[in-house]
């Protein structure tokens, strides 16, 4: 046994030697960093050093089948054009790519270093590296193709670009993609003219007919924003959830929410599952759901997700997109970050250009049915209209409804403290007065 | 052996097709394109629509480089490989002294070694993995290896050591008396004699290795593909079963396919009993 | 079993036995010691520094969803140990009768082991989701109207779809270690109390049942203590809350918040001893049966 002993702490010791050896920062990486965020790299230098670093690893949520195939067939030969090839690690939860970060940096890796260059994200994974300080930098305002977005803070048409959730991006991520929240209906078993229009209406018609709706369970964030919305309705509208939670005192959050908490559990006993209201835990059970009948409706990001759904055979032709709720349906954009640890930060800054470029964006659009992440109005006429006629068609919907019922998201620091809500509340119903809840929530948060 | 009467046929058949029967909507699925709620059969099936979209799909996604599933295949052949490749060179050594010798401490040394088959896998995972972050090898192909040399190793001393407890110990007396020397011996006596048991093990370990789910999923980090990440990343969502999903349920199931066609008629039932003791 | 014992094999041993010993030494007992010390409050890296503490397991024992995880997690380990027990005596004692395509029933009914335990699941999801192969089958024989009147077996804390991976997986293990016990054992006992007039369900109570024991307590001792520490299973197949330990320590291990990880430690050292005390309990028993019955 004494053996033992030795080898144990033998094998601890070799492992906290190697632990602490951290290697010096790579200062060139580090130079570079500095020199580009102070403007005083020239295009021709970011890409030459991109070709010498030469190639990119790229995170993103690998669940679509659809997305992987477009990224083999357009993005790898884009940027193999630079001389950068791109390595995609196809991620099953995008806050995986942020920990391997924040891991990374807490082993004292600096610029050049990690082992992430960029990562498709939004929301709050984006506000976490934000709060960890792990963010290479203001970059996507300093591209060539940074003009295809509006970057003015005094435009309103920038708000997209320059929030996401509520924080602000300061160019430390390129706008990508952009989505809204949308529900759907099988018009073979819910008709148009019968379906709900607004949460009343929801109400109304789960009543009349108990177990046909459900949504996703928070946390995952398709079921925060259905919460959200709800909560949209009932607070008067999308401005008081801009704010940061900082700026509220429990029993101004309290009253701001709980309407919409209400909401949800009168309206529980009548989901899918009844008096045991089930949830479906993400977007495939709840797309299962709704395929096998179960539910005749259900919602979650996507402005062309019912003609994508139906081209590759998952729903029936009879589906179509519901301009749900009236009061308001969340639209955001999602970005491409680099971390502040990124081995090839240039050929990162190279391949955000790329994607911004418009032939790109438009090819997305149109294989793939992923809304365009560069802003309309900055394109040329002639983009413009190879844009719109690359759009996939609609069902049941128009671009001007869905439009027009568009609001922001809810601010990054809430989203954590309304789930804790919702968990308690909805989910556990633990018995305590709303106001404790919501006072537990933020301390939680705050921690 | 009594005949089994009707009774007994129809019970066991009903059984044996509980067992396989599942598989055919598996592969009825994976031909589907679409198949929904509440046809016994596909409505569309995935030839009918293969030329008309612009992503492969079914079978053309598994197939095609962008699924990736052939490079998963490769890692999931190499780290079963590799592992059972180090097992066996450290298991060997230890089964000749644990299957041979009577020591002090030989009890302490069998429960050592039978420990980490009780221990259940999230256990050790986590711990695993925490020594992994400590150096930095999590996400390597190197730090799955290792990790799965927790479960395999000591299996494969057990399997070992009952073998080399079993050998005939007079031949390599023999052999010393006609003055052949230790490595000789072992070359040309020792293990010839342990090779049938060798080569059988070696097979439950490459098995056993290529069903590890959980280790691989912690030490991989999502870096490192193999099948069995591979699917259960299509499946946690828990939602209906996609034809990719299906596709790839069956290549997940082939390597234990064929194990059983080798070995079926090779090893006894007993000591099949004895390797799969871990699912 | 004489062995060599010449040879001056101090060192010998010593060379033989290192490399296994130290390999393991590292990685499992340094893995369970690492866990261990975090779930008492050992984490520089998460800025916990609350060595030696017992707050994580307080918490834990102080929280009613403990208790229900707890009591979730042996009941979908000892029940489809209990059932598939049952089935694998009945399969193995149908196996070793003489019957055409013997060879062929001997090579099917091993599939389910050597595959991994997701392709039980996938099968599970095909066939008894809510919209799966048997709710067709009700709906087109009209027995059911929509999927929500078949009953949902996927995804719910009663866990059913959870324990048909169990079965589908284990029936046939435990029946290759019951049916190789059989094919050793002689068939003489049954012969001379057929003899004596017993009919066949007080043979198989009183003669073969008892014969068969050390292999039915063997397979079901692997069974239980794998039911008990299994992850994916229940993570996919389990309602998302409450479900089994297992899958709340990964929960927790996967939460952004870092200082909830030992938390998730505590959890995983319970199912560490946990399951380790149960087979001991069950291994003491099994002892003094065996006592009573005079065979050791």
């Amino acid at each position: 046994m004494k053996l033992k002993n030795l080898l144990a702490s033998a094998a601890i010791m070799a492992v906290s030697v190697y632990a602490t050896a951290s290697s010096a920062a790579d200062e060139a990486a580090a130079k570079f960093r500095e020199d580009f965020l102070s403007g005083q790299l020239s295009w021709s230098d970011v890409e030459a050093r991109a070709k010498t670093e030469g190639e990119v690893n790229w995170f993103h949520w690998g669940g679509s089948e659809k997305l992987n195939a477009w990224i083999e067939r357009n993005v790898v030969p884009a940027l193999a054009a630079k001389g950068i090839t791109l390595k995609t690690t196809r991620i099953a939860g995008t806050r995986d790519a942020v920990d391997l970060v924040l891991a990374d940096k807490q082993s004292g890796k600096g610029v050049g270093e990690g082992s992430v260059d960029a990562i498709w994200l939004n929301g709050d994974n984006f506000y976490t590296l934000v709060q960890q300080d792990a963010l290479f930098g203001s970059f996507a305002d300093k591209v060539p193709n940074a003009e295809n977005f509006f970057f003015d803070p005094a435009d309103p048409a920038s708000q997209l670009n320059l929030s996401d959730f509520g924080t602000p991006t300061e160019a430390r991520e390129m706008p990508w993609s952009g989505e809204q929240y949308t529900c759907y209906i099988d018009t073979n078993r819910l008709s148009k003219s019968e379906a709900p229009r607004d949460f009343e209406g929801l109400e109304a018609w789960v009543k009349e007919n108990p177990g046909r709706f459900t949504y996703v369970k928070p946390p995952h964030y398709i079921g925060n924003t259905f919460v959200q919305t709800a909560l949209y309705a009932f607070g008067g509208g999308y401005e008081p959830f801009q704010k940061s939670i900082t700026e509220f005192t429990p029993e101004e959050f309290a009253k701001l929410v709980e309407p919409g908490f209400n909401y949800l559990r009168r309206i529980e006993p009548y989901l899918l599952g009844g008096e045991k209201a089930i949830y479906p835990q993400n977007q495939a059970a709840n797309q299962a759901l709704y395929n096998n009948g179960e539910v005749d409706m259900a919602c979650e990001f996507g402005l062309y997700f019912v003609s994508n759904q139906i081209e590759s055979g998952a729903f029936s032709e009879t589906t179509e997109t519901l301009a749900f709720p009236e009061s308001g349906m969340i639209k955001n954009k999602n970005f491409l970050a680099i971390p502040s640890n990124a081995p090839n930060p240039a050929a990162a800054i190279v391949f955000a250009n790329v994607m911004a470029e418009v032939d790109l964006q438009i090819s997305k659009l149109k294989e793939i049915g992923y809304p365009l992440g560069v802003d309309m109005a900055k394109l040329s006429e002639d983009d413009q209209a190879r844009a719109v006629a690359a759009a996939p068609k609609h069902h049941g919907v128009t671009d001007a409804e869905l439009a027009a019922l568009a609001v922001a998201d809810t601010n990054a620091s809430l989203v954590k403290v309304i789930e804790t809500i919702w968990g308690d509340y909805i989910e556990r119903k633990v018995e305590m007065p709303f106001l404790q809840i919501v006072k537990g929530a933020m301390e939680k948060a705050a921690k | 052996m009594r005949r089994l009467s009707l009774t007994g046929k129809l019970l066991l058949s009903f059984i044996l097709l509980m067992i396989v029967g599942p598989f055919i909507p598996l592969g009825i699925s994976s031909v589907a394109f679409r198949w929904g709620w509440p046809d016994l059969l596909p409505s569309i099936w995935w030839w009918e629509k293969r030329d008309q979209v612009y992503t492969p799909l079914a079978w053309d996604y598994i197939l095609d480089p962008v699924s990736r599933i052939i490079p998963a295949m490769g890692n999931t052949l190499l780290i079963a490989g590799a592992v059972t490749l180090i097992s066996l060179a450290l298991a060997i050594p230890a089964a000749r002294v644990l299957g041979r010798q009577a020591f002090k401490g030989k009890s302490v040394m069998e429960l050592f070694f039978a420990s980490p088959l009780i221990v259940p896998e999230i256990a050790t995972g986590i711990g695993i993995y925490l020594i992994f972050t400590q150096t930095g090898l999590q996400g390597t192909l190197i730090a799955i290896i290792l990790s799965h040399l927790v479960p395999v190793l000591p299996y494969l001393i057990r399997v070992l050591t009952g073998i080399y407890s079993e050998m005939d110990e007079s031949l390599l007396d023999q052999a010393t008396l006609l003055g052949a020397g230790p490595l000789q011996r072992f070359i040309h006596v020792e293990f010839p004699l342990i090779l049938p048991g060798v080569m059988a093990a070696a097979l439950f370990a490459i098995l056993i290795s290529t069903n590890i789910f959980l280790l691989t999923f912690y030490m991989g980090q999502g870096q490192v593909e193999t099948l069995a990440t591979i699917l259960f990343s299509k499946l946690s969502g828990g939602g209906s079963l996609d034809p990719v999903s299906a596709g790839l349920t069956l290549i997940v199931a082939l390597p234990g396919i064929l194990f059983l066609m080798f070995t079926h008629r090779l090893i006894r039932e007993e000591v099949f009993a004895g390797g799969t003791s871990r699912g | 079993m004489v062995h060599h014992k010449g040879h001056g094999r101090g060192w010998g041993r010593l060379i033989g036995l290192l490399p296994a010993v130290s390999l393991l030494t590292v990685l499992f007992l340094g893995a369970l010691g690492f866990s261990v010390a975090q779930s008492l409050g050992y984490a520089p890296q998460y800025g916990v520094m609350s060595f030696p503490t017992n707050i994580y397991y307080v918490s834990l024992f102080k929280d009613p969803g403990f208790w229900q995880s707890l009591g979730l997690t042996f009941y979908y380990a000892i029940t489809p140990t209990l059932i598939g027990l049952m089935i694998s005596i009945g399969l193995s004692l149908l196996l070793a009768h003489k019957f055409p395509g013997k060879g062929a029933a001997l090579f099917i009914y091993k599939i389910p082991m050597v595959v991994p335990y997701l392709v039980g699941v996938a099968l599970v999801l095909i066939l008894f989701a809510n919209g799966g192969i048997f709710a067709r089958i009700l709906f087109a024989l009209d027995i059911i109207d929509r999927p929500s009147d078949f009953p949902r077996l996927l995804q719910t804390a009663e866990g059913w779809g959870i324990m048909l991976v169990y079965l589908w997986k284990q029936v046939p293990f435990m029946t290759v270690v019951l049916y190789a016990h059989l094919l050793v054992l002689s068939r003489e006992p049954e012969e001379s109390a057929l003899l004596l007039g017993a009919n066949r369900v007080q043979i198989l109570w009183h003669v073969t049942l008892p014969r068969l024991i050390p292999a039915i307590v063997s397979s079901s001792l692997i069974v239980f203590a794998f039911n008990f520490g299994a992850f994916e299973v229940p993570y996919i197949l389990g309602a998302g809350y409450p479900n089994t330990l297992t899958v709340e320590a990964w929960r927790l291990f996967d939460d952004p918040d870092y200082t909830n990880r030992p938390k998730a430690m505590a959890i995983v050292t319970l199912v560490s001893v946990i399951s380790g005390l149960c087979l001991l309990v069950y291994l003491s028993l099994y002892r003094a049966y065996e006592r009573k019955r005079g065979r050791v």
